[in-house]
């Protein structure tokens, strides 16, 4: 009896929905970023005192995470994320995740990971857009379209001891900026792989080029006069993402 | 096993109910298509795939587009600044935001804004979904979140249904928002003024009025139509720096590109209800047309960026007479029927 209940349902259910495919399913990648300052994750308002002396805080910490992709011996790039708002203080939006199309075992191993900070030109140029960048999450722009890539507000003490604002807010066409990590990952189907990242924001301001707070405390990518400070702050970014760990499930 | 009858049935019934709204839920949103009237003299304006024009979408956004919901203290709304008797500009050099704050430049006129490659004086918007999403956020215009904004239109009686009705969508964001109002923006369009009937042999114009409309042609002269295209939109929508500073004080298109050659440098507006639309230029510096025209003919200055027509253009080359009939060809430009079209109004 039971059984010809189960045949009936499966019948009489929508046809899109009649059968699933024990085929394996690709791997799932999560990537999953700690915000630090050197060894300390980043806690919210929190003073951290920088190699050049000014100490400074967090009070929002959110950025565009795009196009994230798996590179190969081979030089194949396997995309899998579209545009991720992360927030470092919201625990949903500290992970990017998307499965990884692998066709075969030569395409399971990858030595790289690369991925934009900001929004890829393709989806820099309207505001009409939904999900994670819908403009109801407050990282557009007022005076033209586009993107705020990446919003760090808080406060610095500068050196005669006064606290002053910190804002600073990337962004503009020249500011989309694809990073490369090196991992080892060897992916194989219906596994799920948390890759864990720090991003390191003594290396944001520091390395190579270091970006004292003094003086130039709130930057909105406005104008030409930004552009040294942009292109100082996406080279940084180049030294500021290390994979710590990969977890297999 | 009666039990086992019973949990079959129901599971049948289940199965079937389900059946029925997976087939059916797709096709309740239905919109009515918008069949857009271009009048003759202007082109065919190109519709975004992404935003197709619906009848059920203009009325929504012209709702939108009246209704201070929009605003930080539900105040203003977009109709605060764009007066349909001045052209949907103001008659004020600046616009007050709802913290009393004054911009720097001059509401435009929106007027066959469908033709616009972008948006604002420097173009800094791409698109006219994009540009509605700035003035409600800009601190010193309407000064409100876009999360708040959704969050009091989900709230509200009507405009959940309305949504569902324009875009078959059940939960609002401001991506259908913009859309709605950029459709009812589409619909704006004018192309009936005294200079179209005219150019369709229908009206003749004055003597005063032809030979302004020689002056405006004339290389030596207006060289007007240079920018300000003769006919159809009345402008190239190319950006320009027309001298209004030696040093400029906004710095214009350049805010946008950061490209040093367009220091200064503005969006030509159209000409069409320029009548209406004063004050004039980027900043509202002009009071009248005569002021702009009399700007074109000896007051410009030679500023780095000054458009190579200007530079070349002798000072002075206009008679008062020359300049009044220039002026007078611009109001032939107004279209009465646009100004107190019911369709535009407040809903």
């Amino acid at each position: 009896m039971l059984g010809v209940i189960a045949l009936s349902a499966v019948m009489l259910g929508c046809r899109d929905k009649e059968t699933v495919e024990p085929t394996p399913l690709n791997p799932k990648v999560n990537l999953i970023f700690t915000h630090k300052v050197g060894n300390q994750e980043i806690t919210q308002g929190q003073f951290y005192t920088r190699t050049s002396g000014e100490s400074f805080s967090f009070d929002m910490l959110k950025y565009y995470l795009s196009e994230a992709a798996l590179v190969n011996d081979a030089g194949d790039t396997l995309y899998f994320t579209g545009h991720h708002l992360m927030d470092a203080f919201n625990a949903n939006r500290k992970k990017a995740s998307g499965s990884v199309k692998i066709d075969d075992a030569q395409m399971s191993s990858f030595n790289q990971l690369i991925f934009g900070i900001g929004v890829s030109p393709a989806y820099n140029t309207s505001g009409d857009q939904a999900g994670d960048l819908d403009p109801g999450f407050g990282m557009i722009w007022t005076w033209s379209t586009g993107y705020i890539f990446m919003k760090h507000e808080g406060q610095f003490v500068d050196s005669t001891g006064a606290t002053q604002p910190l804002l600073y807010h990337l962004g503009t066409p020249r500011a989309y900026q694809r990073y490369s990590v090196p991992i080892q990952l060897q992916l194989k189907k219906d596994k799920t792989y948390n890759v864990n990242i720090d991003f390191d924001f003594a290396k944001v301001y520091n390395n190579p080029n270091l970006i004292t707070f003094t003086d130039n405390n709130v930057i909105q990518s406005s104008g030409s006069q930004d552009i040294p400070w942009i292109n100082a702050v996406t080279q940084n970014l180049r030294n500021a993402f290390a994979v710590t760990s990969i977890q297999i499930k | 096993m009666r039990k086992q009858s019973i949990v079959l049935l129901s599971f049948l019934t289940m199965v079937v109910a389900s059946c029925d709204r997976c087939k059916e839920e797709p096709d309740d949103f239905k919109p009515t298509p918008y069949n857009l009237e271009i009048p003759e003299g202007l082109p065919d304006m190109s519709i975004p795939s992404t935003n197709p024009l619906t009848i059920e979408g203009i009325a929504l956004g012209r709702k939108l587009f009246y209704d201070p919901i929009l605003s930080g203290n539900n105040t203003q709304s977009c109709s605060n600044c764009h007066i349909q008797s001045s052209g949907f500009a103001e008659p004020f050099q600046h616009s007050t935001g709802i913290d009393g704050i004054q911009g720097n430049r001059n509401a435009m006129p929106l007027i066959n804004l469908g033709y616009q490659p972008n948006f604002f004086w420097d173009g800094g918007a791409t698109d006219l979904e994009s540009q509605a999403l700035g003035p409600v956020t800009n601190p010193i215009e309407m000064h409100e979140s876009w999360q708040n904004a959704v969050s009091e239109l989900r709230n509200h009686a009507d405009y959940p249904t309305l949504f569902k009705q324009a875009f078959g969508i059940d939960q609002i964001t401001s991506q259908y928002v913009v859309k709605a109002i950029a459709q009812f923006e589409r619909t704006m369009i004018s192309g009936n003024s005294k200079y179209d009937r005219y150019a369709q042999g229908q009206e003749s114009l004055t003597d005063q009025e032809l030979l302004g409309l020689q002056i405006f042609t004339d290389p030596m002269k207006g060289d007007c139509n240079h920018c300000h295209v003769l006919g159809s939109t009345f402008s190239d929508f190319e950006y320009r720096n027309t001298g209004l500073d030696s040093i400029p004080v906004d710095e214009g298109r350049f805010i946008i590109t950061w490209n040093n050659s367009d220091r200064g440098k503005f969006k030509t507006p159209s000409l069409r209800n320029i009548e209406v639309t004063a004050p004039y230029m980027h900043d509202g510096r002009f009071m009248n047309l005569l002021e702009c025209v009399e700007h074109y003919n000896t007051g410009f200055h030679y500023a780095p960026n000054l458009d190579a027509n200007l530079y070349t253009a002798t000072k002075g080359r206009m008679t008062l007479a020359e300049m009044e009939s220039v002026v007078a060809f611009m109001k032939t430009m107004t279209d009465h029927a646009f100004l107190s079209n019911p369709k535009f109004s407040a809903p």
